[in-house]
């Protein structure tokens, strides 16, 4: 049984993911089906970071790096500037994208990275660490630019 | 005690765990003593510091409520819906449902094209009725279907060759019929194992053998005999036969004489065999051998042949069969039979009569 956190989550995951809503719900969907079914006893970090992997390169083959309506699905306020982060998904790898979301928007330690994926927390720590001095270069351009949604 | 000064490179590795104060008390105090005095490791705290800042706002992002329930509701699909769901399925599974459903969609075009094209084509397999054999089959024409006993040169003293008709005119009427089924080559080679088929019928009958199968097969009616007056015996025979509506079947005439004996190669209506059967009966003909020939007669005819020797030969001492040519003898010639079994044969010949 899926829980609400875990549902929350895997969606806020894909939907940083891919910024594409049809994309995200399916890829949302599979991967709730997949912990869903998990029989492997894991905590729910890892659950979540495993079965987000897995679902995630099943459809990232198919994402366009275009924000098509976001809104139905998510509540988002009106300062919210999303071309950093789409800057930052064309110029960093696919490990150090995701170690970023997990850690930075999800709030998973790197611990709870390391041991889902069998990766060294150095590692993790080394990519995320990449990507957040790429990202700050970004963002340190100017004052992020506000766009109002109407 | 000496600290060891940290390098850039080392310092840029735990800026990420220094900002969330993931360092152990040394490591964060030279990471800040470093910090102070290197404006590029400065640098890129601030960077960090200000990416760790925008995240934080974008993981205030809250899902829609709606949304978060349609997510958390059970599928009301059952397994079979769920099967159908075409764009859930993996790919691999997909690509392979799809290659077969069109292979299959391809092979069964293909069969359906080959039956129409087999179908379109002139039918081989059906047997005409009897009655096309019977419209085929000139009796008049046919090469004599003399017995191998007479040996090949008798066939010179036929009607000439120019006569007989060429198989393929004869094949008129068969041209109108279905070709048999069976390869030609096998119907030859039946029949010419026959001892009483020419050369030139095999031809023949290759093109009246449409009808030919191995449920089918003709009869012929054979009967040998002597008689001590050859002559009238053979005119009688003659008359009677002719008498009866029987016709030759072969090319040479009724009564053909050669050497010791006559031959009678005919047809005659089935319904006056019991007649001529019984005129036998006047020559100590006591039945009739019938027996299996691969040429079949029309509907209602018979076709008989009757070998009549004259008992003169018995005298002159020339033996009791029909003597074959020299180059066909197989095995010695029989001792001619003394004065005694002469008498005795003779006796029993009268007694025929």
């Amino acid at each position: 049984m899926v829980t609400e956190a875990q549902t929350k989550a895997v969606s806020l995951f894909f939907f940083y993911a891919f910024l594409e809503e049809a994309l995200a719900n399916s890829a949302t969907k599979h991967c709730l089906r997949q912990i869903s079914k998990d029989k492997e006893i894991r905590t729910d970090a890892d659950a979540i970071i495993y079965w987000t992997h897995y679902s995630w390169k099943k459809f990232f083959k198919k994402a366009k790096l275009v924000s098509i309506g976001l809104e139905r699905m998510y509540v988002l306020s009106q300062d919210m500037d999303f071309e950093p982060w789409k800057q930052l998904r064309k110029e960093v790898s696919n490990d150090e994208y995701l170690a970023t979301i997990w850690t930075c928007i999800l709030g998973y330690h790197t611990n709870a990275i390391s041991s889902a994926l069998n990766i060294t927390q150095g590692t993790i720590n080394h990519r995320v660490s990449a990507a957040l001095r790429k990202l700050g270069n970004f963002v340190s351009t100017g004052e992020p630019n506000a766009k109002k949604r109407a | 005690m000496l600290k060891k000064e940290l390098s850039c490179f080392i310092c840029r590795e735990l800026l990420y765990e220094f900002v969330i104060n993931e360092l152990d008390g040394l490591r964060a105090e030279r990471v800040t003593h470093h910090v102070e005095g290197c404006q590029d490791c400065k640098r890129e705290l601030s960077s960090i510091t200000q990416a760790k800042k925008y995240l934080n706002r974008l993981s205030n992002i809250q899902i829609n409520p709606n949304y978060c329930h349609q997510l958390m509701a059970p599928s009301n699909k059952t397994i079979w819906q769920k099967m159908f769901l075409w764009k859930s399925w993996p790919d691999p599974l997909r690509w392979t449902f799809e290659s077969l459903v069109v292979a299959s969609v391809v092979a069964i075009i293909i069969s359906l094209f080959a039956q129409n094209f087999v179908g379109s084509r002139p039918k081989t397999l059906k047997p005409t009725p009897p009655q096309a054999t019977t419209v085929a089959i000139n009796t008049d024409s046919l090469p004599d279907l003399t017995p191998s006993e007479f040996g090949e040169e008798e066939f010179t003293d036929h009607a000439n060759d120019a006569e007989l008709p060429h198989p393929v005119s004869m094949a008129t009427p068969l041209d109108k019929r279905v070709p048999s089924p069976e390869p030609e080559e096998s119907v030859v080679t039946a029949i010419k194992s026959s001892e009483e088929i020419s050369d030139t019928e095999v031809v023949s009958l290759r093109k009246d053998s449409e009808n030919l199968t191995s449920r089918e097969t003709g009869y012929l009616y054979r009967a040998s005999f002597r008689v001590t007056d050859i002559e009238g015996v053979t005119n009688e025979l003659i008359d009677k036969i002719q008498q009866l509506d029987g016709k030759k079947a072969g090319s040479v005439q009724l009564g053909w004489r050669r050497g010791s004996g006559s031959y009678f190669h005919f047809s005659l209506p089935e319904r006056n065999y019991p007649l001529i059967s019984d005129h036998l009966k006047k020559y100590g003909v006591a039945s009739v051998a019938k027996e299996k020939n691969p040429r079949i007669m029309p509907q209602g005819m018979i076709r008989m042949i009757f070998e009549v020797e004259g008992s003169d030969t018995i005298e002159r001492g020339l033996g009791t069969k029909f003597e074959p040519p020299p180059d066909q003898i197989e095995s010695p010639q029989p001792e001619s039979p003394s004065s005694e079994e002469l008498q005795n044969n003779e006796g029993a010949g009268l007694e025929q009569e």
